[in-house]
């Protein structure tokens, strides 16, 4: 596959008779970053697969009037980041849980999962990250795992940097804390 | 850019592996899927209206500089050959209301029209309304009506 950057991609989406090829393009080369981020926030593949399609579908809506004041990629990583805040919310308001029990059952997802091939301190660092509020778990994820860089963490979730660096100290003390405990 | 990295101390002896799995050739698979769900869930007239938008916008916006030139250079030319044509005050209307008024009687009116003579219907206007050479047809019409002669000659 060519590799095309955004702006290449873009401007082919913008011709009409081009845009389902430069769309499943860009599938092609956000996916597996999309499908990650998404994964390790709500645990479970099916759901993971669910989100990871809103996704692009809400990019393939809007992809249209996107107008370049921020980058393709942060563009994406916010709508998957929303589709997953709001996926967590909505399990919460359905069964009328509360946060801990949220936490609970990604725990036990975990546990039963399949998909997962960590060794077990892999999976004590995966329940540690789940006990944390899930904004701290998103910073934590995209930071220490995919090592984005702390002014591109800002635009995507739309906060300081200042804030984000605070928030990541404290996710990783807390881990470090529930990990010497456990 | 050499961003200092603030990984701290966790996890001890924990490396960055990614833990999870997924099912083999999902990512081979996934355009093909998604694509599918596009196909169904946005509805087909949907992108219809929108290329048919994107076809006639560029058409729309030429057509809508035109006029805006068009308009410009109308009134443009107007204001160089100075052309005056504002509305009537009030009183220049009034005046003139005033001057042509007439009753509006509807059958004389659609006689006119008709270029037919007129007659009154009603008892009282037994004259018709075409020319005569006789004037005692309008002394008599004047008398019966008790218009003061007087008074036409000086207001008219």
């Amino acid at each position: 596959m060519q590799n095309y950057s955004d702006k290449e991609l873009l401007s082919l989406f913008r011709n009409t008779h081009q845009r389902n090829y430069a769309f499943n393009l860009i599938v092609r080369k956000y996916q597996e970053r999309l499908y990650w981020h998404l994964r390790k926030m709500v645990i479970v593949h099916d759901d993971t697969d669910d989100l990871l399609q809103e996704t692009f579908i809400k990019a393939w809506k809007g992809l249209a009037d996107f107008r370049e004041e921020s980058q393709l990629y942060t563009w994406l990583y916010r709508i998957a980041t929303n589709e997953a805040l709001s996926f967590l919310k909505n399990k919460r308001k359905k069964y009328l849980l509360p946060i801990v029990d949220v936490e609970k059952e990604l725990s036990s997802n975990l546990e039963d999962d399949s998909y997962f091939d960590g060794d077990e301190l892999q999976k004590r660092l995966q329940k540690a990250i789940l006990k944390l509020p899930e904004k701290q778990r998103l910073v934590f994820n995209m930071r220490y795992f995919d090592e984005i860089k702390y002014e591109d963490m800002a635009k995507i979730l739309d906060t300081s940097v200042g804030a984000l660096k605070a928030s990541y100290h404290h996710a990783a003390k807390k881990i470090e804390t529930l990990l010497k405990n456990n | 850019m050499g961003e200092k990295r603030n990984t701290g101390k966790i996890p001890e002896g924990a490396d960055k592996r990614n833990p999870f799995s997924l099912p083999d050739g999902y990512f081979d698979s996934f355009p093909v899927k998604l694509t599918e769900k596009l196909q169904s869930e946005v509805p087909a007239n949907i992108l219809i209206t929108k290329r048919i938008w994107e076809t006639i916008r560029p058409q729309l916006a030429l057509a809508a500089v035109i006029t805006a030139f068009a308009m410009l250079g109308y009134f443009g030319f107007r204001s160089f050959i100075g052309t005056n044509d504002e509305w009537p005050s009030n009183e220049a209307v009034a005046e003139y209301i005033d001057y042509y008024q007439y009753d509006f009687i509807e059958p004389y009116f659609m006689s006119l029209l008709e270029e037919e003579d007129f007659y009154f219907e009603d008892a009282t206007y037994p004259y018709s309304y075409t020319w005569s050479e006789d004037p005692d047809i309008y002394i008599d019409y004047l008398y019966n009506e008790d218009i003061d002669l007087d008074l036409i000659l000086t207001e008219f």
